[in-house]
């Protein structure tokens, strides 16, 4: 679970306020908004990274937050960035990558690959795939589909779905239409302030509202 | 994490190598021919006195010989020799000398006959540095020509009073000269000590190679900042969501740095012991490590405080461009103006160089 109460968020000036949201296990949060509206600095908020100006985030479980840039060091091998983040041992590491959640995402392929030598699509799935691997409860994903091809796009969203299916919940900051429609609410940020958005209309519709 | 910080050493070792080695031998390289660049006379002094010796004695020549061997003097002033005492005086008058030194025509014939000439010293006023070398330049020749003087003159009356032929007297003054000669030989060591401040312990190109080490590590920024990642906002939000603080980071980044710049004066010091004349310390190799930690953890440090590596390395370059010219480690602090040699006794890098130095040599 996790709710959002009354949180503003400032830097030199405000960039939201009032914002409220809750999610229960299984929802998928979906923030819209451009460039600047402040999707960036309130996953910052829900993942504990920078605190609100007012208000406060309660949230169970342990969060995972996949940023916009990589967290991956491009000389090492995907073996060896998940590595550096988790204690875990080799066999236990290949297990869970050709378990039910991760196989999607397929990094157990290129597991043996450099970071400079992938492309855009691996680099993100790798980047997916060692926070998931520490088992987060609560998944803060920005833009996970900026820059993606079809199928690695297909791949991260098929397993979006399996995180919700097995109780997680995830908020994602995206542009991409195809990203919301596994959202189960979409909130609109903009000129500060943060809406419900109608989830049957289309996403260019909203952020023109 | 020691395990995967080792790994990513090992994978970021060739650009590292790559960069100490394009930029540190250019370095090394400035400093082993840097003497022929600021001093045209090829020598390794810092200062040019000018002067002008009479064809009428040996006596002369043999002293200045002494003088000018002398370790000390050797690493720090140059001596220019001129045909003529106006070429001494235009030297001197035009700046291409700090001072000149002119031993008049008549000096020996002038001690056989009682006139006693004296050496005429040439100089305008001049900064400090030049002041000393100058008194110092100006003690060791005092003590010197002294010398032979004192004995021409004990041999003239030594022949005089016993009535013993005068063209004796030069074989006598020969004799007295050289003990009176080992006697100043034996003050070599003192002038090691006593010349000008330390600098006579290292030799110029010691002294360049240490500045220039110090400010290839410096630089080395422009390669570590794409290897620290303590800045960027991704890491620093997967640092904080695993449970790994910002200092564990910074510590893991700044030793592993240090490591890679110890591999790297490694290879440029076995490089200097085994392939050139330059007088390194085997030793050197365990010296050097407490400076190697200090730059590495500023070289960290930077790579932290800017959030991207490009602005990480080009403010780094001018910053300690500045700083590094203002310890004299671009130009012998001897070159620069007066107020920059006062300043730099502020400069912490003048301090770090003197440290390097006095652990590579």
């Amino acid at each position: 679970m996790v709710t959002i109460d009354n949180v503003s968020v400032k830097y030199k000036k405000t960039v939201l306020s009032d914002v409220n949201i809750h999610a229960e296990k299984g929802e998928c949060i979906g923030l819209l908004g451009l460039n600047g509206s402040g999707k960036s600095s309130l996953l910052s908020v829900i993942g504990g990274l920078k605190k609100p100006a007012s208000g406060k985030v309660y949230s169970e479980g342990k969060t995972g937050f996949v940023t916009q840039e990589n967290a991956l060091i491009d000389e090492l091998t995907a073996y060896d960035n998940i590595l550096m983040w988790t204690s875990m041992k080799k066999q236990d590491i290949i297990a869970a990558l050709n378990g039910p959640e991760l196989s999607v995402l397929k990094v157990a392929d290129f597991l043996n690959v450099k970071v400079r030598n992938m492309s855009g699509g691996m680099k993100k799935k790798l980047a997916l795939a060692s926070v998931i691997i520490t088992g987060p409860d609560i998944l803060l994903l920005d833009e996970p589909l900026a820059a993606l091809d079809i199928p690695a796009k297909s791949d991260i969203l098929k397993f979006l779905d399996a995180f919700k299916a097995k109780g997680g919940i995830i908020f994602i900051a995206s542009h991409d239409e195809a990203v919301f429609k596994h959202c189960d609410k979409i909130y609109h940020l903009k000129g500060g302030k943060m809406v419900e958005a109608d989830k049957s209309r289309p996403v260019t519709e909203i952020v023109n509202d | 994490m020691i395990k995967v910080a080792f790994k990513r050493i090992l994978a970021f070792l060739p650009y590292v190598t790559a960069y100490f080695l394009a930029l540190g031998l250019t370095a090394m390289a400035i400093a082993f021919f840097g003497e022929n660049v600021l001093f045209k006379d090829g020598t390794f002094s810092a200062v040019k006195v000018a002067y002008y010796l009479p064809n009428d004695s040996t006596l002369n020549a043999a002293g200045f010989g002494v003088i000018s061997n002398m370790s000390s003097i050797e690493d720090t002033v140059s001596f220019i020799e001129f045909d003529s005492e106006e070429d001494v005086r235009d030297a001197v008058d035009g700046g291409d000398v700090s001072c000149g030194l002119i031993i008049p025509s008549n000096f020996a014939s002038g001690i056989f006959s009682g006139e006693n000439p004296e050496v005429e010293l040439v100089f305008k006023s001049a900064d400090t540095f030049d002041e000393h070398v100058v008194n110092d330049v100006m003690l060791v020749l005092a003590n010197d020509l002294g010398v032979g003087q004192a004995a021409t003159q004990a041999a003239y009356t030594i022949c005089y009073e016993y009535d013993i032929d005068s063209s004796d007297t030069a074989t006598l003054a020969d004799t007295i000269r050289v003990d009176e000669l080992g006697y100043a030989l034996d003050r070599m060591n003192v002038f090691t000590y006593e010349t000008i401040d330390d600098i006579s312990e290292f030799t110029l190109t010691q002294k360049i190679a240490a500045s220039a080490l110090v400010y290839v590590f410096h630089l080395s920024v422009f390669v570590f900042a794409y290897f620290c990642k303590g800045s960027n906002p991704a890491f620093i939000a997967r640092g904080k969501l695993s449970g790994i603080a910002p200092w564990r980071m910074f510590l893991t980044e700044g030793f592993s740095v240090a490591f890679m710049m110890y591999i790297a004066y490694a290879i440029i010091a076995l490089g200097l012991l085994f392939f050139t004349k330059i007088g390194i310390d085997a030793m050197s190799l365990v010296y050097i490590v407490p400076i190697i930690v200090i730059i590495a953890l500023i070289v960290t440090g930077i790579s932290y405080i800017f959030k991207s590596p490009v602005s990480a390395a080009y403010i780094s370059f001018a910053v300690f461009t500045v700083l590094i010219y203002m310890a004299g480690g671009l130009l012998p602090l001897e070159f620069l103006p007066k107020f920059l040699q006062e300043g730099a006794v502020y400069n912490p890098l003048r301090y770090l160089i003197d440290f390097t130095m006095e652990a590579m040599f």
